[in-house]
């Protein structure tokens, strides 16, 4: 790495028009980029990360401009450079790749075309060699089978693969300067940790500097060389990787680490950052984090800090830091412990298995009894009424919830008459247990149907087939008149607390509804009460109980979409992606809500998510899901410590590490979930397994009994893996490969590729069609729909054109 | 894709059956023959005179299947409708067909370069309108276009025709003639008339539509890469934005042929038109009966051809 | 009772209806905010339709007596609205230019030298009361239609796009049906069939328009299902019934505004053509419109009666298809900035 600063931003302030004058989003922000090194811009949502991107390239959308500053690049300054020199720039020099992989690229236009135009936009080449480049591009970027996908169109690829393409087109002319905003937020754990690889090879390779824009540590710690951290449009704190995030010195960055659930340890509290970061036209005076700050003095709210060099590398903007004599809390804070064992991952070679932290020993022994009373209670068949049921549930452990068996498809509609020619088998055969008063989390990337699993358990999706034993009672057997009275007990928060919240109605309607269905309350004035005391059990102030939800902030929406499940009194909440729409602070808040709710109300928590990090710190159980079956299930210590499936173990191998003395993230599955309507033969993993055997393909493992839990894995029922035993460590695989030998594993793939099998079928045709906010995954029902129904999809698109027909659209306003 | 065109097929011919309901419904329960007899027969006919027209015409029988089988009103109607046998005109006794054959041409004339040169117009001025988005050009458009909008189309006529046709006399205030040397100067009006009509409307709908699809992710992408703006509007926008405005356009293709009722009858040009309204002021059900069959035929085939044209476009559609 | 005390009652029922729905809509946020962005964007055209929609009360209330009709004992029972009663007894034998003393073709001197604003028309008729009367006919047009569209339109839709199958199927048919048969062709045929009554030509009308806005709700319902809002209600036992009134058809609402404002101009241009196939509604500016054609080609031609009807007519649509904009821009969810 040589030290010429490349790119240098000197108080680079950009605005957007508000009420009241311009407001900067960007402000008086100076940075260093020197030529071949990562650096890492951090931040939660609303920070003016990705506009400080934006600025560089002069891509600020319109009514937004560039008030003040310079960005030197090259020895120019991109702010006043004409505009045909900018776009020589673009693309050539600086090339950025953007968020949403599903919407940055133009649907109507071929793939290898797109990639042609980076190429020829700046390269004068014949069509034929520009075509040529482009092919090799995509090979550059580990698309199988360039050749054919160049004349692919954006809607055949899956997200990873329009991601790659999105790479290849900013790689296209060598730039030597890469603007990754949010490169893998879209993306499931193991397609991050595939081009977090491919990030970082090419950058091996190329030699091209990268500015990464992430609201992610972990992915900061996999890629970054230096970081700097964002906090209400200015730079707190700038350092090495290693530096700031084992030794942060700004408070901010601080809160950010202690609230990541990943790094804190099981069964405690995790820290709270308190409040939101406040819109931009409410930025306090002084230092914008004092409001949050728990060393804020008068100072901080009246006089901005100056940046502070601790070392010639390590700056911070903090009165704190700058002053010696300024009360500290603790002495000793800014060190953060890290939790114990290897991190998030699984055990490798390098990592310390076994017992070393506290939490460990003290409570896997606990759930381990308490699944074999659960186990046990299996055989007994349930015939007692709910009530007796659930006395005896409390008193022995017996599972609250017990699924089996349960089949959820969706048909495929097509041809002549629109008759069902195929199923997607979103959820297709599975078995969970939730015991009373515990956290069972069910994890899997998206498409997976762990979403539908939940769905179906509330009967918001009819299911196949399978039984849902609530309390001994199976649900699915129920009338809808006779399964009513069990909807008190099981209630449900969704991912995204603004679309669960009906615009139309006051926060005081909202958790009231459930009271009126199941006439909780004798009357109005009654039920009023009631609200604003479940408002203040999910620390909301009841006076705002006559707000809409548009006027709380989305932590607070989410906590409102508690009170309202909670407001029937449930026994077991189903948490759907609760937390994974919120910034890493508010998700600290919710997640601690959460916790002290189960401890007061001894719910049970049926938690669905993808973030392994949150389920580290909050399961008892882990049920992991493969397409649409579960493949491994057992106690939390023993998923993260030994892992059997190879599933579980490529999913564990993935997720970045936050320990910034190591680099962890493996990208252990290549290619793509397929699609669940065409579930591969055998085991569903077996396309993408790296120790798949010969019978893999052809038999369906069932669920082997395994250590504590279950494992739908013909290596679970072999002993030569160690035999079940929680304490004993899976072999090692970290160097990718597997254990089956080579040779087989060739005739495996083979024998795929004739089958036509192995090819990555795309999850999402037409499904960049509708809008859907960030972050936020397409239900596998409306999958289904969106697979053919052309007819349906033209009606939606004519509707919605219907609307706008005529209407001013600029929806460039931030 | 042919089982999709050949069900989008299927489905039209439900529509148009559905169609045909419903006109035997509207023309045969809802309204009494004598009364059309009377209509056209004066109101002093003799009710033998009457009894004569309803048999000559086929009023005379019973309604529905059930009471006249084969022989009823119903059977009938599909079989003429279907097999394209509209009959005579309820006025005059003459067959509809030879008129419809006749009135195709001159509608043609008019409403083929009304088409073309609206289309092209309004879409160049609403790439012009979209491309300066947000300064005083695109307001002052869009200002206009909501003016053009809320003018009456008979405005419109008579402005033109007292304007042009009366005062200035640039072109003859109405008329027609077979030969086309000379019937462009009495088409010219009427296509002037009938493209500003429509102008406002249209650059509003396509400026949305273009304003809609440049402040997408692509958009961004493309100029990230360097793109200019030129060629994103050209390449990337106009692209994206055939899909909507190609829904608008190919429904719009079979309605040529039923020509323009106001257009031509205001100017004397002897399209279907101008049979349409000589049917209304007349109380010709029969041609208006088979002049709504006819629309709505056309009509489903505009959208089969829609349907057909957006999988052409759009390879979302096409390859799914 | 007579027609007009009738007419008279049906006119209270609607204001109080109105004034109600305006009082319910100041309560809730939205639609305050509405109000309130319409009034700082678009103050003129607002003043515009307050106008039109005074004129049109003013001319709806009526009562006989009271004018002395000089010994016409039809003219005596006659019932006169408020807006009669201020240009009562202004006629004059035939055609007079604006402001003149004198009538156009006769020369003969006028009853009320200087006193038409407006010229009168043939029968000697005051224009610009005719003008002022045109607005009660076209809030009507717009008015009864949307009342009999929209609900219809909304009940349809959401059904279809909420239960789904069977019902969406046949909802789709008849839309179907309906949408391919030529608009203006079927206008012409249901008024022909239907009578030319005011009542038979709106509800015409509302035939003609209501699946535009039965195919927007329906696609609307579909995704509004598929809330996790609703998802939630549906998790809590709440009925369907409730479900759709609380949840499906308020998110509609701002919809249904949207529909009834763009509707509105759509409505009375229609009417303006079925005018001009002698089909329209009596009074309306059409027939003026459409009367007044053929007065321009007389020699020396007669201008204001087209002028009168045309600038009322444009005037109107202009200021609600303002307004309309206007409204769409603040409720289009896609334009809509939530404060934060």
């Amino acid at each position: 790495m040589s030290p010429t600063p490349m790119l240098q931003l000197e108080s680079l302030t950009t605005t957007f028009p508000g009420e009241r004058g311009p407001v900067p989003v960007v402000d008086d922000l100076s940075l260093t980029l020197t030529r071949g090194e990562v650096l890492a811009l951090v931040g939660e949502s609303g920070c003016g990360k990705s506009v400080t991107a934006l600025s560089i390239l002069r891509l600020v959308p319109r009514p937004g401009r560039i008030e003040r500053g310079r960005v030197l690049f090259g020895g120019r300054d991109l702010r006043t450079l004409p505009v045909a020199q900018m776009r020589a720039v673009r693309g050539a020099e600086i090339a950025m790749i953007f968020q949403e992989p599903m919407t940055s690229l133009n649907p109507v236009l071929g793939v290898g075309a797109q990639v042609v135009e980076a190429i020829a936009l700046h390269q004068p080449l014949p069509r034929q060699a520009a075509w040529q480049h482009a092919q090799q591009l995509l090979a550059l970027t580990g698309i199988p089978d360039p050749v054919g996908r160049m004349r692919n169109y954006p809607h055949q690829l899956s997200g990873g693969m329009k991601q790659r393409v999105m790479i290849a087109m900013a790689i296209a002319t060598r730039p030597a300067l890469l603007i990754a905003d949010e490169p893998t937020t879209a993306l499931d754990v193991t397609i991050q940790a595939q081009i977090l690889e491919l990030l970082r090879e090419l950058r091996q390779q190329l030699g091209t500097a990268v500015l990464l824009i992430t609201h992610d540590l972990g992915v900061v710690n996999e890629l970054a060389d230096r970081v700097a951290v964002m906090y209400a449009g200015r730079m707190v704190e700038l350092g090495p990787r290693e530096q700031v995030l084992s030794e942060p010195r700004h408070p901010y960055t601080q809160g950010l680490l202690r609230a990541m659930p990943a790094r804190a340890r099981r069964g405690q509290r995790l820290t709270e950052i308190p409040g939101v970061v406040p819109a931009p036209q409410h930025w306090p005076a002084g230092c914008r984090f004092a409001t949050r700050c728990p060393l804020a003095q008068a100072l901080c709210h009246e006089v901005v800090p100056a940046t502070t060099a601790l070392s010639p590398t390590h700056e911070v903007a903090c009165h704190a830091v700058a002053r010696a004599d300024w009360p500290m809390p603790r002495a000793g804070s800014q060190r953060l412990s890290l939790p114990h064992g290897p991190g998030a991952g699984p055990s490798g070679p390098s990592g310390p298995a076994g017992p070393a932290g506290p939490a460990g020993p003290s409570r896997s022994p606990r759930s381990l009894q308490q699944a074999e009373r659960g186990a046990a209670s299996d055989a007994r068949p349930a015939q007692a009424g709910p009530a007796a049921a659930a006395a005896l549930g409390r008193e022995t452990g017996a599972p609250l919830l017990r699924v089996e068996e349960l089949r959820t498809w969706f048909p495929i509609r097509s041809g002549m008459l629109q008759r069902s020619v195929g199923w997607i088998k979103a959820v297709d055969g599975v078995d969970l247990i939730c015991p009373a008063g515990r956290t069972v989390a069910l994890v899997g990337e998206s498409g997976c149907g762990k979403t539908t699993v939940g769905r179906s358990i509330l009967g918001l999706e009819r299911a196949r087939a399978g039984r849902v034993y609530f309390d001994g009672v199976d649900l699915l057997a129920l009338s809808p008149r006779q399964l009513l009275p069990y909807r008190r007990a099981l209630q449900i928060v969704f991912q995204d607390p603004m679309a669960s919240l009906d615009p139309r109605m006051r926060a005081r309607d909202i958790v009231a509804e459930g009271m009126i269905s199941f006439r909780i309350g004798a009357n109005d004035r009654e039920r009023t009460e009631r609200v604003a005391e479940l408002m203040r059990r999910v620390q909301l102030d009841p006076d705002q109980m006559g707000r809409y939800p548009h006027e709380f902030s989305g932590g607070q929406r989410q906590r409102l979409c508690i009170a309202r499940a909670l407001a029937v009194g449930p026994r077991l909440l189903i948490c759907d992606e609760a937390t994974s729409a919120l910034d890493v602070s508010i998700q600290a808040q919710i997640l601690n809500l959460l916790r002290q709710l189960q401890d007061e109300l001894q719910l049970s928590f049926l938690f669905i998510t993808h973030d392994l990090g949150v389920v580290r710190y909050l399961a008892d159980r882990i049920a992991v899901m493969y397409l649409g079956q579960v493949v491994e299930e057992g106690s939390t210590e023993r998923i993260f410590e030994a892992p059997q499936h190879p599933y579980t173990r490529a999913l564990l191998a993935a997720i970045p590490a936050i320990d910034p003395a190591r680099r962890q993230a493996r990208a252990r599955v290549r290619g793509d979930v397929p699609s669940p309507a065409r579930p591969p033969p055998g085991c569903r993993f077996h396309p993408r397994c790296s120790e798949a055997q010969a019978r893999c393909p052809i038999e369906a493992p069932p669920l082997f009994p395994w250590a504590d839990g279950r494992s739908r894995c013909f290596l679970a029922a072999q002993p030569p893996h160690g035999g079940p035993a929680a304490d004993q460590p899976v072999r090692s695989t970290s160097d990718g490969r597997g254990s089956a030998p080579p040779g087989r594993t060739l005739v495996v793939r083979a024998k795929l590729a004739v089958e036509g099998g192995a090819r990555p079928l795309d999850l999402e045709p037409a499904g960049t069609l509708f809008e859907r906010p960030r972050k936020q995954r397409a239900p596998l029902r409306l999958l289904a729909q969106r697979h053919m129904n052309v007819a349906q999809l033209r009606e939606h698109l004519r509707a919605s054109h219907l609307l706008l027909a005529g209407g001013e659209l600029e929806q460039e306003r931030a | 894709m042919l089982t999709y065109v050949v069900r989008r097929l299927l489905h039209g011919c439900v529509v148009v059956l559905g169609v045909l309901l419903f006109l035997f419904l509207l023309f045969f329960t809802l309204t009494d023959p004598d009364d059309i007899a009377r209509r056209a027969l004066g109101e002093k006919a003799l009710p033998a005179v009457i009894a004569q027209w309803k048999a000559n015409h086929g009023y005379d029988r019973p309604l529905w299947p059930w009471r006249g089988g084969r022989d009823s009103m119903l059977v009938e109607h599909y079989r003429r409708m279907l097999t394209f046998d509209f009959g005579r005109s309820d006025t005059d006794d003459a067959p509809i067909v030879d008129r419809l054959r006749h009135g195709v041409g001159p509608s043609l004339a008019l409403t083929v370069p009304m088409f073309v040169i609206g289309l092209l117009l309004s879409i160049v001025l609403a790439l012009f309108v979209a491309f300066f988005r947000e300064t005083y050009i695109d307001r002052m458009g869009v200002l206009l276009a909501v003016l053009a909008m809320s003018l009456s189309v008979l405005l419109y006529i008579i402005g033109a025709q007292y304007v042009i046709g009366k005062l200035l006399r640039w072109f003859p205030i109405s008329g027609f003639d077979a030969d086309p040397r000379v019937a462009w100067r009495f088409l010219a009006l009427p296509v002037l008339v009938g493209v500003a009509a429509s102008l406002g409307g249209d650059v509003r709908f396509y400026r949305t539509v273009f304003v809609e699809e440049t402040g997408r992710d692509y958009v961004r992408t493309a100029r990230a890469k360097g793109c200019g703006e030129g060629r994103i509007m050209w390449v990337h926008v106009l692209r994206n934005a055939m899909i909507p405005i190609l829904t608008h356009v190919v429904l719009a293709v079979p309605f040529l042929f039923t020509g323009s009722l106001l257009l031509e009858s205001f100017f004397g040009i002897p399209g279907l038109g101008s049979l349409t309204v000589d049917a209304i002021n007349g109380n010709d059900f029969s041609t208006l009966r088979t002049m709504v069959y006819l629309g709505s035929l056309l009509f489903v085939g505009g959208q089969i051809l829609t349907d057909i044209s957006y999988a052409l476009v759009d390879p979302r559609v096409r390859l799914s | 009772m007579q027609l007009w005390s009738a007419s008279n009652l049906v006119v209270a029922g609607l204001l109080l209806a109105g004034l109600t729905l305006l009082l319910i809509g100041r309560r809730h946020r939205l639609w305050r905010e509405v109000f309130v962005q319409l009034r700082r964007r678009r103050p003129l055209a607002l003043l515009v339709v307050a106008g039109y929609v005074t004129v049109a009360l003013l001319d709806s209330v009526r009562w006989v007596g009271g004018v002395d009709a000089g010994g016409d004992v039809v003219a005596q029972h006659e019932a006169r609205s408020v807006l009669d009663r201020l240009f009562a007894g202004r006629r004059e034998r035939s055609y007079s230019a604006p402001l003149a003393d004198r009538e156009f073709y006769g020369h003969a001197p006028l009853r009320h030298p200087g006193g038409h604003l407006l010229g009168t028309d043939i029968l000697g008729r005051d224009v610009l009361l005719l003008t002022l009367k045109g607005a009660r006919v076209a809030l009507l047009i717009g008015g009864l239609t949307s009342l009999i569209a929209i609900p219809l339109a909304l009940l349809f839709g959401v059904s279809a796009g909420y239960w789904g199958r069977r019902i969406d199927d046949g909802v789709f048919f008849v839309m179907s049906t309906l949408a391919s048969m030529p608009t203006l062709l079927l206008l012409i045929a249901l008024v022909m069939v239907l009578g030319r009554s005011t009542v038979a030509v709106c509800l015409a009308l509302a035939v003609t328009s209501w699946v535009g806005f039965c195919r927007l709700a329906r696609g609307e319902t579909f995704k509004l299902r598929e809330m996790d809002y609703v998802q939630a209600a549906r998790a809590l036992g709440v009925s369907d019934l409730r479900i759709l009134l609380r949840h499906i058809v308020p998110n509609l609402m701002h919809l249904v505004v949207i529909t009834f404002v763009l509707m509105f101009s759509g409505l009375v241009l229609s009417e303006a053509i079925l005018s001009w196939l002698g089909l329209g509604i009596e009074g309306s500016w059409g027939q003026m419109i459409d009367q007044a054609r053929d007065e321009l080609s007389r020699d020396p031609a007669i201008w204001w009666n087209l002028a009168a009807a045309g600038v009322a007519l444009f005037t109107l649509l202009l200021a609600v298809n303002f307004v309309g904009d206007a409204v769409r821009d603040i409720l289009d969810p896609r334009t809509r900035r939530e404060p934060t």
